[in-house]
């Protein structure tokens, strides 16, 4: 009955063997691809894809460019406001839905339809409505996630054992006792992949509806970038982009692995799981 | 007054029979069983598989509704779970993002009280099952053995008056399930609460039992109570007398019967 180990990854830690080494060993290639099709072979038309030297020097350009750090501002308020409004309202769907069988059955099939819209198309709609403003942005951002985040809630809040509803029911625990202290607990690993995937489409969406329409943002940027053919500089704000999706991830994953700290674990113990 | 209740059953089951499902798909899976537990015994509920006897379980800790009959604690009749029962499953039931305390802590949640108060009972049934040491550690830092006793920690908490226990060592090996049996008894007795066991275990149901009730198998009815007389505390070494292995054997003589 020894105590068993909590440490799950008994491997030493190796930076050389650590998963980012991959990423870090894909950039040289990617590089020297990229480098070889524009500088060198000139096989591709720099309007449509610049040499990396040209992007390297677009970006202080673009970096210090006037007003550039209100537009990042703007947009990042764009996506952490859909995504915390997008999140709200799924997660709050998902709950009241996994509630009752009788709203699911009215609701479920309507919700899905409604995510088969496309973002692009309700961009013009929003902004006849509320206008250009960086409300819609928010609003389009919001619908975009939503839908990730109520499904996984929704199907995440289901998921606990019949053993540990029965134990509840057997300390007469209300509905709601049961579902804070047992069904949203074991609906987060699932809720939290539902976070990782709605942030990743509140920032498409916050871009997108930039680029249907806007009067600042990133989005805004590269629309002027793109109608005065500074390839290059666009680029610069696709790179933008990247590190902002990154940094997303990276802030998720981190908050997830402080609260589902107990899961992991357990993943990495078969043996305890058939118990 | 005083007289009739103490020797009035703890727990009366009367007539009662479960059905699930209506039509081609209905499936009896207990019919027509009376039973009476007295108040401070040690009842076993023995039968193969699938012959009713969780269900009968369920029932008496209000979590399923009878077809028929009724069932009734402490002189009233039972229609939902009841704050004097508890129940313990085959699994531990130990939520993995709770410490070993906060998990024996629940129904103290749940019941809205203050949990400062319970704190003092809950570490000395934690010491009394010998996991004092891992109060703070996660169910998953425990083996299945310690799980089931943090777990019988947790039952225990509120006093029971009925622990209705539903195969709690049968997700355990063989030399945990007969540690964990012993300090299931040494607690009952030491709660002075009235348990009920459903167990296929027949010299598990023998030892553990002031008396076991026999199930057929599906649909589920009783087929006949043994008395087992033995001294408590039982000590392991019971199971190697000639009285036990003839109660045993009657006990399996009559499963095979049927």
């Amino acid at each position: 009955m020894a105590q068993i180990a909590v440490d799950s990854s008994p491997k030493k830690k190796n930076f050389l063997r650590s998963p980012y080494m991959l990423t870090i060993a894909l950039l040289p290639i990617i590089l020297a691809a990229w480098w070889l099709a524009t500088t060198v072979t000139k096989s591709v038309p720099a309007i449509l894809l610049p040499t990396p030297e040209s992007v390297w020097i677009a970006f202080p350009r673009v970096l210090g460019a006037d007003g550039f750090g209100d537009q990042v501002l703007r947009t990042l308020t764009e996506i952490a406001g859909g995504f915390a409004l997008g999140a709200s309202v799924g997660f709050f769907l998902g709950v009241l839905l996994s509630s009752s069988s009788r709203l699911r059955a009215a609701y479920l099939p309507f919700l899905s339809a409604l995510e088969a819209i496309p973002t692009v198309i309700l961009a013009p709609i929003i902004i006849a409505w509320i206008g250009f403003g960086i409300e819609g942005k928010i609003l389009q951002a919001a619908i975009a996630c939503f839908y990730a985040v109520f499904i996984t809630t929704l199907s995440g809040l289901g998921l606990a054992e019949p053993n540990a509803v029965a134990l509840m029911k057997s300390l007469r625990a209300s509905k709601w006792q049961t579902m804070v202290k047992l069904r949203i607990p074991t609906a987060l690993p699932v809720i939290f992949g539902g976070l990782q995937l709605g942030a990743t489409t509140a920032i498409i969406g916050a871009i997108v509806s930039e680029f249907i329409g806007a009067t600042g943002g990133l989005g805004y940027l590269m629309l002027r970038y793109r109608s005065s053919f500074d390839t290059a500089a666009y680029w610069v704000i696709i790179f933008l982009f990247l590190v902002i999706g990154l940094v997303v991830y990276l802030t998720i994953w981190y908050i997830e692995k402080r609260f589902v700290f107990w899961r992991r674990i357990e993943v990495t113990r078969p043996d305890l799981e058939k118990q | 007054m005083t007289t009739m209740t103490q020797t009035a059953p703890l727990v009366r089951v009367d007539g009662v029979t479960k059905r699930f499902g209506s039509g081609d798909k209905e499936m009896v899976a207990l019919s027509g069983l009376n039973l009476e537990v007295r108040e401070g015994e040690f009842l076993s509920l023995l039968g193969p598989s699938g012959c009713g006897k969780s269900t009968a379980l369920n029932i008496m800790g209000g979590l399923l509704e009878a077809t028929e009959g009724t069932v009734t604690f402490s002189g009233e009749q039972l229609t939902e779970p009841n704050r004097h029962i508890g129940m313990m499953f085959q699994q531990a039931v130990m939520f993995p993002w709770r410490t070993t305390l906060e998990n024996v802590l629940l129904p103290v949640e749940i019941f809205g009280e203050k949990k400062k108060d319970f704190i003092p009972k809950a570490e000395e049934l934690l010491e009394m099952v010998g996991i004092k040491d891992f109060r703070d550690s996660y169910p998953w830092q425990l083996s299945g053995g310690m799980q089931q006793r943090a777990a019988l920690c947790r039952v225990l908490l509120h006093d029971p008056k009925l622990l209705l226990l539903d195969e709690p060592c049968g997700a355990l090996d063989e030399f945990t399930r007969e540690s964990m049996n012993q300090e299931l008894l040494r607690l009952q007795d030491y709660a002075k609460s009235t348990a009920v066991l459903v167990t296929h275990n027949i010299t598990e149901a023998v030892f553990m039992s002031d008396r076991v009730a026999v199930m057929s198998a599906r649909p589920g009815r009783l087929v006949d109570i043994i008395e087992v007389p033995f001294d408590r505390p039982r000590r392991p070494d019971l199971q190697t007398t000639n009285d036990f292995i003839k109660l045993v054997a009657k006990a399996r003589q009559m499963l095979e019967l049927q």
